[in-house]
């Protein structure tokens, strides 16, 4: 509220106060839940996204009828992707706003920082549920008690594209990743399966997080092609791996570019897209992009079309005290399909634990969800060692304007 | 404004001090800033670097890079620290903060087991390094290594000296500024008395020195050494002037004696007769003489005049000593001389009566020498007395030049009734005599020499037979030759006849 205040000016007042007073109005039985992500920076679309995505279905929940007759409502701050921000909000949330749960965090750097505290808080049983990020840290102990994944793990991401590139000949792999834990989240799962074939990382090189598209990457395109690799794995954001692709390109590098599901597909599309209309140059050749949800263009899951179909009618508006009017929404995005998955199931869940229940019940709820069918032909099971809802890996390539599932890894035989 | 040289002095001085104070303070303060930054920044990496090594052994046994990277990323944000990295038991190393990669310097650096190692490293294109290395779980589970940028550290040594040195030159301004007073102070009245002192020195005292005043005021008014040096600069104009208003009385005085003197001389050379030829009717003699004075008044006289129709005398002496008494003493003797030649017919007794004159109450104890002739011009006949004084040559008709006999008497004015002898020689036609005085023989060369009576019979030797006006004007101009330059300390006076029968 305070946010709200200092960033508001005079003139806006009255949106200011019919916000506060009709859609956002907290009622004392409401079940309100906590997001910290990045709304602003050069990550800001990963977090505006999931939120959409997230929103739309909850949205449609509180329409009819809430859970239990109680409306869910998202409280969310920014951290602008930096571990700080994200930690102060944490103890925010649960200090001063009391929220049931924490949801939809985004990043590895700022969940991995944000893992000790859920640890501190563990009397008050705060669990964090579906965070977008496939780091090991809150898979593994001591943290993985506190955290529920729905996501594939980076680890699985990373193996699987190994696995696909090493099966088409193409071994040596170099890696460009973040310099922070989720690049070197990325960087050890493609390391550890190249162990698997006793293969070594044909080369690396780091960026630092936060990097624009405007910033040039010249010098580790330089370092990595030195390498000479057969393929390179980016573990990055789409800002970074699309300035990426783009200085590659123009240095005449045709490699295939893996990206990770984090980087945000569709931004790194628009990025790559925006600027091959600038330089009349296709950069969107060789890329393949490993989604940890299914295609939102694949209609025939049936989370596909509600997704869009709540999309369409909800088109959920980016919180308000958080973004600026600058911001152009995507109509549809893996970004905020996860956010919808993510909403469903946590409804589901919440549904399931029920009216009366303390925030306790509600992870023996979740260790009790066997074969939950979510839509989009895997079901979702968790148990007392199992915190990971989802197992499967999609890759996708370019094709036109749209990200299509890969058919034939053969293309990029050699 | 022309610099003062005393302050230009000073700022030299000033300069060089201050030179050499902020060259070694910063040089020290430099060093030792350094040592202390440095020993602290080990200990502050020492410290980083085990606590690293603390929190992450549980990651590092599980491999766990992504929790691990999450840890360092946080020690980047300590002020000195440029880069963390981790080295696992493989010695491969799994988190570091290198962007867009890890240096090959830092991939031969190695640890200790058991203690933290610190080791000075460059890495190119990043700079010098300290990186401190401490083992994780005595080296089994790995390594923790920090680098801690020694650029914080030069800039740290670098604003403090700027500081230091900022301060210094502030200090400077004022010192010289300060300098700059003091010595004006100083070298004010120093450059005011200086140019008085200027002043006087190109002053003719005729009047009154200006400024005086001022430096009167400057000797009450400073009560230092520059006050002392004013008093005593007035003390010695003011001596000055009066003494050299002495000089100008005294030299008043002396000019005034002087001019008196050369009037006496004008005098004294007036009683001798200077018109030759001195008897032009008479055709049986020549006669010539001539007096150089010396620049004093001097006693040589000559004289001489005709007694009769016969007989004509002529003297030459010489007063001893120099000066208006001698002078004196020549007008006397020479007075006396005529009254007493006209009063007897011989010479000796002529001289013996002239000497008693000159004894009489003579009690300056003066004497002159004197040589008395009478030329029979009929004859040829020359009656003679000598009276001490040098003996004339005879110049004889065959070219013999020789002095005359002597007779033997001594000076006049000695003592009383002293006897004179005469001697009486014939001249033939054509035969002279040379009459001179010791100015003639005694006058010297610049090294002293005498020109002496051999020189002079040689120079006589030369001219025989020629007439007197000859004779002498040879002699002089021998004699003048010989002094060539030197001062004439005596008078030279000579005296020639020739007879010339008729």
């Amino acid at each position: 509220m305070r946010k709200i205040l200092v960033t508001s000016r005079y003139r806006h007042w009255l949106c200011v106060l019919l916000f506060l007073c009709v859609p956002r109005l907290v009622h004392a039985d409401d079940l309100v839940i906590g997001m910290s992500a990045a709304f602003s920076g050069s990550s800001a679309a990963l977090g505006i996204e999931l939120y959409r995505g997230s929103m739309s279905y909850i949205a449609h929940v509180n329409s009819t009828g809430g859970i239990n007759g109680r409306k869910l409502v998202i409280k969310a701050y920014d951290d602008r992707y930096d571990p700080i921000s994200a930690v102060e909000n944490t103890i925010t949330l649960i200090e001063r706003d009391r929220v049931f749960l924490l949801f939809d965090y985004v990043g590895t750097p700022t969940v991995t920082r944000v893992l000790p505290l859920l640890k501190r808080y563990s009397a008050q049983s705060v669990s964090l549920f579906f965070p977008y990020t496939g780091a090991q840290p809150q898979r593994e102990p001591p943290y993985d008690a506190f955290v529920f994944n729905l996501r594939a793990s980076y680890r699985q991401e990373t193996a699987g594209l190994v696995e696909h590139f090493v099966q088409i000949g193409r071994k040596r792999i170099a890696v460009l990743y973040q310099a922070d834990a989720y690049g070197r989240s990325g960087w050890d799962g493609v390391r550890r399966a190249l162990k698997k074939y006793a293969l070594e990382m044909a080369g690396e090189a780091t960026y630092r997080r936060g990097a624009t598209s405007a910033q040039s990457f010249r010098e580790q395109v330089d370092i990595l092609r030195h390498s000479n690799p057969d393929v390179v794995v980016v573990i990055g954001a789409y800002a970074a791996s699309a300035a990426f692709i783009r200085d590659a390109r123009e240095a005449n590098w045709d490699v295939p570019i893996a990206n990770l599901s984090f980087v945000g597909s569709v931004q790194m599309l628009q990025l790559l897209r925006e600027s091959s209309q600038a330089q009349g140059k296709d950069y969107t050749t060789n890329l393949i992009n490993a989604q940890v949800v299914p295609s939102y263009e694949d209609t025939t899951f049936s989370a596909v079309q509600q997704y869009r179909d709540l999309m369409d009618r909800y088109d959920p508006r980016p919180p308000a005290d958080l973004v600026g009017e600058a911001y152009q929404p995507l109509h549809y995005s893996f970004v905020s399909f996860e956010g919808f998955l993510n909403a469903k199931l946590l409804v589901e869940i919440l549904r399931r634990t029920g009216t009366t229940a303390d925030k306790a019940a509600v992870k023996a709820t979740v260790e009790k969800l066997g074969g939950y069918d979510i839509g989009i032909g895997t079901v979702v099971s968790f148990g007392p060692d199992k915190h990971q809802g989802l197992d499967t890996v999609y890759y996708t390539t370019v094709q036109g304007d749209h990200f299509i599932p890969i058919s034939d890894w053969q293309r990029w035989q050699r | 404004m022309k610099m003062s040289k005393l302050f230009y002095k000073t700022l030299v001085i000033v300069v060089l001090l201050f030179g050499i104070i902020a060259t070694t303070t910063s040089v020290l303060s430099g060093w030792n800033l350094y040592r202390h930054l440095t020993a602290q920044y080990r200990s502050k990496g020492t410290a980083l670097a085990k606590s690293i090594a603390d929190s992450s052994v549980e990651m590092l046994l599980n491999s766990d890079a992504a929790t691990v990277q999450a840890i360092v990323d946080q020690f980047l944000d300590i002020e000195g620290v440029s880069y963390v990295f981790v080295v696992d038991a493989q010695g491969v190393i799994i988190a570091h903060t290198f962007v867009p990669r890890i240096p090959t310097e830092l991939l031969q650096i190695h640890g200790n087991k058991h203690t933290t190692a610190i080791q000075d490293i460059h890495i190119n294109s990043m700079g010098d390094f300290i990186d401190v290395a401490a083992p994780v779980l005595v080296g089994v589970a790995g390594y923790v290594h920090i680098g801690l940028n020694k650029e914080t550290i030069r800039v740290a040594i670098r604003s403090a000296i700027i500081g230091q040195q900022s301060l210094m030159f502030a200090i400077f301004l004022i010192s010289v500024l300060v300098a700059y007073l003091l010595v004006n102070r100083v070298s004010l009245p120093l450059n005011q008395l200086t140019a008085h002192v200027k002043q006087l020195a190109s002053h003719d005292f005729s009047t009154p020195v200006t400024g005086q005043a001022d430096i009167a005021q400057l000797a009450q008014n400073s009560k230092d050494e520059i006050g002392e040096l004013a008093a005593s600069f007035l003390s010695m104009e003011r001596a000055l002037q009066h003494s050299i208003e002495n000089l100008k009385a005294t030299t008043a005085a002396k000019e005034r004696i002087e001019s008196e003197l050369k009037i006496a001389r004008d005098i004294q050379m007036s009683i001798l007769p200077r018109i030759f030829p001195p008897f032009p009717k008479r055709s049986e003699f020549d006669l010539y003489a001539t007096i150089e004075p010396a620049r004093e008044v001097g006693g040589d006289f000559y004289d001489f005049f005709l007694i009769d129709d016969d007989r004509l005398c002529f003297t030459i002496g010489d007063v001893s000593g120099k000066g208006v008494p001698a002078s004196l003493f020549m007008a006397v003797t020479k007075t006396l001389w005529r009254v007493t030649a006209n009063k007897y017919a011989r010479p000796d007794r002529v001289l013996a009566d002239l000497n008693n004159e000159l004894c009489r109450d003579n009690d300056s104890g003066m004497f002159v020498t004197v040589f008395y002739g009478i030329l029979h011009l009929s004859t040829g006949e020359l009656e003679y007395s000598n009276g001490g004084h040098n003996l004339p040559y005879l110049l004889s008709r065959h070219g013999k030049v020789q002095p005359l006999e002597n007779t033997g008497g001594m000076a006049l004015g000695v003592m009383e009734e002293v006897t004179y002898r005469a001697k009486t020689i014939a001249l033939r036609a054509g035969e002279g005599l040379f009459l001179y005085t010791d100015g003639v023989t005694e006058a010297m060369d610049i090294a002293d020499n005498l020109f002496s009576e051999l020189r002079l019979q040689e120079c006589l030797q030369r001219v025989n037979g020629a007439a007197p006006t000859e004779v002498i004007r040879n002699a002089l101009e021998a004699v003048k030759r010989f002094a060539a330059g030197a001062e004439q300390n005596d008078d030279i006076t000579t005296l020639a006849i020739r007879y010339l029968r008729q």
